[in-house]
């Protein structure tokens, strides 16, 4: 069993975190951060960084952890390496909810909280449609998320022809994901937090599960119980994120695919990899989306695709070169 | 002595077909099974119930004289182990690691796999003739050899009773002997081993015991020098068999 450690992806995060700190549209030396940190910057330093960059920072942070987790956990679930957060609807539900929530006027918390209803009553109408079948049977459960999220899909669309032209851009930055909202990233870090409490201890027995039920199960994972907790909390982590910068795509499949070509596929590692590599990713793209183009911002969504696709074709096409 | 595992009064269905019917019979320590039984006759069926991971339709399932249903999984699977028929591997893992899987059910929550545990699972890839492959991915495996890592875990997990889904299946002559030849000294050290085979020959050579499943609700379970013979062998697989005398005991052939 290889001896890998956390140690590099926790510096990564770290570097990345300082980063999204220092810069944006006045930039910050590494001194002044150095000091600002201590507490013995200037005050209007002190308050760039806690008051306007760091809630954003976490935010985002919180964002990629929650979702590269929930992307972990929900690929083991359906047994299928391309699952990701979004494949049983949750952010279709999300989405549906924050835009009726806008179209009605709502704004600031109100719309977080639309969003995370919503989330929620997707989770709950695919588990109710599923509920009777075999111990939340994966093919079932894929095609009924499928079909569930087409169906927030064509809601949304709806919701997208009858809004009225001054909101439209602000609802497309919110299905392509958008951090500039976010004003209180406490929920999305406990969240993290509490994530990855209920599914560290049970690391083993998501390395059983992946070989499918029957092994799982005779080899002592109680496999039913395990299910409907992977599907409870991999649903509550994508609704976490969904409220807090919409639907960032691609985090939630590419990190634990990452993790696993360079740290191998043992979920007492990759979980809490995912997570530190999810965050570290979400907070690198957030940095480019607000600097690129300043002061414009960009959808943060389409910055991690830009950024995922190259790292994970070069990383996918270097260990195959790499096997005997 | 209490057999270790036993079905008490078990009827199986598959839709409104019957598998088995009111099967109750005892699987004593030190025995070799052999399950055999037309496709579709519920073979598999029967094991994953006698593993206690499907109900019924009714009787109970005896793992040391208790009902499986009241037993937790982990407190089954340090008893028994089942060798699935298929195996699925979505997801990458070393050889090693997959045969280490065995050894779930040993350790507490939080515990790493310790040294013996790892001396365990390549004593096991030795038995199955697997210990050069252990560092190699489970992608690159044959099936014969993703076949002998699947028994190789089910070594590792070292259970008292064994149940095995083909184990001969994707082998080839040679590791189909060898591997049944573990099997049958296991049961000698007092293992309880069922396995499906679809090799008469090869059952009535290892297996002292045989259990039929007709696929109709019938069933008939005896030792295997009397029930293996080409009249009831016959009639299970709806084809006619004939014996030679081979080497090592009776040889059947389609006629």
């Amino acid at each position: 069993m290889p001896d890998r450690s956390l140690l590099p992806l926790f510096l990564l995060a770290l570097a990345t975190v300082a980063g999204g700190l220092a810069i944006g549209s006045v930039s910050v030396g590494a001194g002044a951060l150095w000091d600002a940190l201590l507490g013995n910057g200037d005050p209007l330093t002190q308050t760039l960084l806690f008051d306007l960059r760091l809630p954003r920072v976490a935010g985002a942070f919180a964002a990629g952890a929650l979702l590269a987790l929930a992307g972990a956990l929900m690929q083991v679930l359906l047994g299928n390496p391309l699952a990701d957060p979004y494949v049983l609807g949750v952010s279709g539900g999300a989405a549906a909810g924050a835009l009726g929530g806008l179209l009605l006027g709502a704004a600031g918390y109100a719309i977080t909280g639309s969003a995370f209803v919503g989330a929620l009553l997707s989770t709950l109408l695919v588990f109710g449609l599923v509920r009777d079948g075999a111990p939340l049977s994966a093919t079932r459960l894929l095609l009924t998320g499928v079909v569930v999220a087409a169906g927030w899909g064509a809601l949304i669309s709806f919701l997208l022809a009858a809004a009225p032209d001054r909101d439209l851009r602000g609802m497309l930055f919110w299905l392509m994901g958008d951090l500039s909202g976010v004003s209180q990233p406490w929920p999305g870090l406990l969240l993290v937090a509490f994530g990855l409490a209920v599914t560290w201890p049970l690391a083993r027995a998501l390395n059983l599960l992946a070989r499918g039920d029957l092994q799982a199960g005779a080899l002592g994972v109680a496999v039913r119980p395990l299910r409907l907790h992977l599907y409870f909390t991999a649903s509550l982590l994508t609704a976490g994120a969904v409220s807090l910068g919409g639907s960032i795509g691609f985090v939630g499949l590419i990190v634990p695919h990452l993790i696993r070509l360079r740290l191998g596929a043992d979920h007492r590692l990759l979980l809490p990899a995912a997570a530190l590599a999810g965050g570290a990713l979400l907070v690198l793209a957030d940095t480019l989306a607000r600097t690129v183009l300043a002061p414009r911002q960009l959808p943060v969504g389409a910055l991690t695709a830009l950024i995922g696709v190259p790292l994970f074709l070069y990383l996918l096409r270097r260990t195959a070169g790499a096997r005997p | 002595m209490k057999a270790p595992l036993a079905a008490d009064a078990l009827t199986l269905r598959a839709g409104r077909r019957t598998l088995c019917r009111d099967l109750s019979l005892g699987f004593a320590a030190g025995s070799c099974w052999a399950i055999l039984g037309p496709n579709g006759a519920g073979k598999s069926t029967l094991l994953t119930a006698l593993a206690g991971l499907r109900t019924p339709e009714s009787g109970r399932v005896l793992l040391d004289g208790e009902p499986v249903e009241t037993l937790s999984r982990r407190a089954i699977a340090l008893r028994l182990g089942l060798l699935p028929q298929d195996s699925q591997d979505p997801f990458p893992a070393s050889v090693l690691e997959l045969a280490l899987a065995g050894r779930y059910p040993h350790l507490p929550l939080w515990g790493r796999e310790s040294l013996q545990d790892i001396e365990l699972a390549r004593h096991a890839l030795r038995t199955v003739g697997l210990e050069e492959l252990a560092e190699r991915s489970v992608a690159t495996l044959s099936g014969g050899e993703r076949r002998r890592l699947g028994i190789a875990t089910l070594l590792c997990q070292d259970p008292a009773v064994l149940l095995l889904d083909e184990p001969a299946n994707h082998l080839d002559l040679q590791r189909q002997v060898t591997v049944l030849s573990t099997l049958r000294d296991l049961a000698r050290e007092g293992h309880t081993v069922l396995a499906v085979l679809h090799d008469p020959t090869l059952a009535a050579r290892f297996c002292d015991r045989a259990l039929l499943l007709f696929g109709d609700g019938r069933w008939q379970a005896g030792e295997s020098r009397e029930l293996l013979t080409a009249e009831p062998l016959s009639e299970l697989y709806g084809y006619p068999l004939v014996e030679l005398a081979g080497p090592n005991g009776p040889a059947f052939v389609p006629a």
